[in-house]
């Protein structure tokens, strides 16, 4: 019986996937319809972790404050996000991450 | 003087709160663990600290540190994904089934984006980047 029960118990702890996923939502440029190019901002994320806040580089503490400026003016504020193709996915991750702790909603990644 | 030391009593060790401990290990893995199929390659999704969305949807792709895709559990290229992911999308019909795209963190974006740009051409509306909350 309790050796059934470890067993039981050693299947469950193997089989069992404990990661915590989260989702970072993305926005097709359909769905984003109505934001005109000009009410946007993009952010290029350039190979050695340099960012470009259209055009103008920002540090990753300086685009949040940037963000929630722009937010204050409009709440639906579309961001794209442009990295180089050669930057890896997780730092790529981190920006997005910032992004969205800011409080964009329309999130969208574009490439080069 | 003498001492008269009792000789020790073996105890035997009681079973049944091992027992109940046990049990509530179990039931804690089996509400804890998401029972899945193993996939196909390992796959290191990037570490979020503060990504909102509660991860886990119905249809997730993945996509390994060295380019292959894979989707419910099957290797494929990218053309086979999308036919699949079409057939999966029309059976969804109504439900707006979104997808999720599991990539390696060490991925170059430019193959991120290629591949959410393959699944739009799909006929993908929702769709989301799984992440792993980092650990604190």
């Amino acid at each position: 019986m309790v050796d059934v029960v470890f067993l039981l118990l050693l299947y469950f702890m193997l089989v069992a996937n404990v990661q915590d996923l989260r989702a970072i939502p993305l926005n097709a440029p359909a769905a984003t319809g109505g934001a005109s190019a000009e009410d946007a901002l993009v952010i290029r994320l350039l190979a050695d972790d340099v960012l470009e806040l259209n055009g103008a580089p920002v540090g990753l503490d300086e685009l949040a404050l940037r963000l929630g400026d722009a937010l204050s003016h409009d709440p639906d504020l579309t961001v794209w996000v442009r990295p180089a193709s050669a930057v890896p996915l997780q730092q790529l991750v981190r920006v997005m991450d910032r992004v969205r702790a800011a409080g964009v909603h329309h999130l969208n990644l574009v490439s080069e | 003087m003498r001492c008269s030391v009792p000789p020790p009593r073996r105890v035997r060790e009681p079973i049944a709160p091992l027992i109940d401990v046990v049990f509530l290990l179990l039931i804690f893995f089996m509400l804890v663990g998401v029972i899945a199929p193993l996939d196909p390659f390992p796959v290191e999704p990037p570490t979020a600290e503060r990504a909102a969305g509660e991860g886990g949807g119905q249809l997730t792709i993945l996509l390994a540190a060295d380019g292959r895709l894979a989707f419910e559990g099957m290797e494929l290229d990218l053309p086979t994904l999308q036919a699949r992911l079409g057939e999966r999308l029309a059976e969804a019909e109504g439900r707006k089934a979104g997808v999720e795209l599991k990539a390696d963190a060490t991925v170059d974006s430019g193959q991120v984006i290629a591949v959410l740009n393959a699944l739009r051409a799909a006929g993908v509306e929702r769709l989301a980047l799984l992440t792993v909350r980092s650990s604190p």
